[in-house]
């Protein structure tokens, strides 16, 4: 019976199957070979619009560290890098209790 | 005229003409799977160019572990498994999409079966209805006569997976194949 089915599944799929795809093949593959080839890549592309902003992120982020380190002077220097703000028992009290009134 | 590997060396480095080569050497294996499983048509011939196009932008990472065949045909094979999930999604939608009663699909189903009287045909009607890894594995056991071990290479999945899915498969086409033997 398993030949039977067997004989029946190859000569149905046989008849289907074909030794090459139509007349130029190769010609239209090449032809989309070329196409993929010359178009860069999703991630190509992204990389290529983020690095353009490289320069002017890095600007931002000197700017902004710059102007931490000048504007609070009696913090560390890392926490002026920052932007921490100093936390004291006062303040975290403080917090704790706005906290507690929002609720 | 030059070997297998200075064929992909010469076109992994851009060359077209040992591109357009390879491609007509292997373009009878890649067509045999391809046409198998989708039938012959644009499907098929939309997925041996893209076949062809991802194993060259491929070759600088081809290690040559496998045959260039089994490499192109582990391609072909699992493009052609997304082109019949899409089919299959398609028709799903479209079903849905369909306001006939049950009864109106019944009827037509029947008209169809008796307009599909080629025995080929209706055979292939039911391998269709497989789910598109198993019907892979019927092609390559039972069509192209490849060993469970070739199979799995192909398809990249173990040999176990290969004989359960081919157990499952058998068993389903003769359940629904059986009929047409005892009415033949």
């Amino acid at each position: 019976m398993t030949d039977d089915i067997d004989r029946l599944v190859r000569d149905a799929l046989a008849e289907n199957r074909r030794d090459s795809f139509a007349l130029g093949f190769a010609d239209r593959t090449v032809a989309r070979w070329h196409s993929t080839r010359n178009q860069p890549s999703i991630g190509a592309l992204i990389a290529g619009r983020f690095a353009r902003l490289t320069p002017l992120a890095a600007a931002a982020v000197i700017a902004l560290a710059f102007y931490n380190v000048r504007s609070n002077e009696s913090t560390s220097t890392v926490d002026r890098l920052l932007g921490l703000t100093p936390v004291t028992v006062e303040s975290a009290y403080y917090i704790g209790l706005g906290s507690a009134k929002g609720r | 005229m030059p070997s297998e590997p200075e064929l992909i060396r010469a076109a992994s480095s851009g060359d077209e003409a040992a591109f357009r080569e390879l491609v007509d050497l292997h373009e009878g294996a890649v067509a045999s799977v391809v046409t198998a499983m989708l039938g012959p048509g644009d499907d098929a011939d939309d997925v041996g160019q893209e076949t062809f196009v991802r194993f060259f932008n491929a070759l600088p990472k081809f290690r040559g572990d496998s045959s260039v065949r089994t490499y192109l045909t582990r391609i072909a094979v699992n493009l052609s498994i997304d082109v019949l999930s899409r089919r299959k999604k398609r028709l799903n939608w479209v079903r849905i999409g369909e306001t006939r009663g049950e009864a109106d699909i019944a009827a037509r189903d029947e008209t169809h079966d008796l307009e599909t009287t080629d025995l080929n045909a209706r055979v292939r009607a039911i391998v269709d209805e497989l789910n598109p890894a198993h019907r892979a594995v019927v092609i390559l056991r039972i069509l192209e006569d490849r060993s469970t071990r070739e199979t799995s290479e192909m398809l990249g999945v173990p040999e176990g997976t290969v004989m359960s899915r081919l157990k499952r498969a058998m068993a389903r086409l003769e359940t629904r194949l059986r009929p047409l033997i005892a009415n033949d």
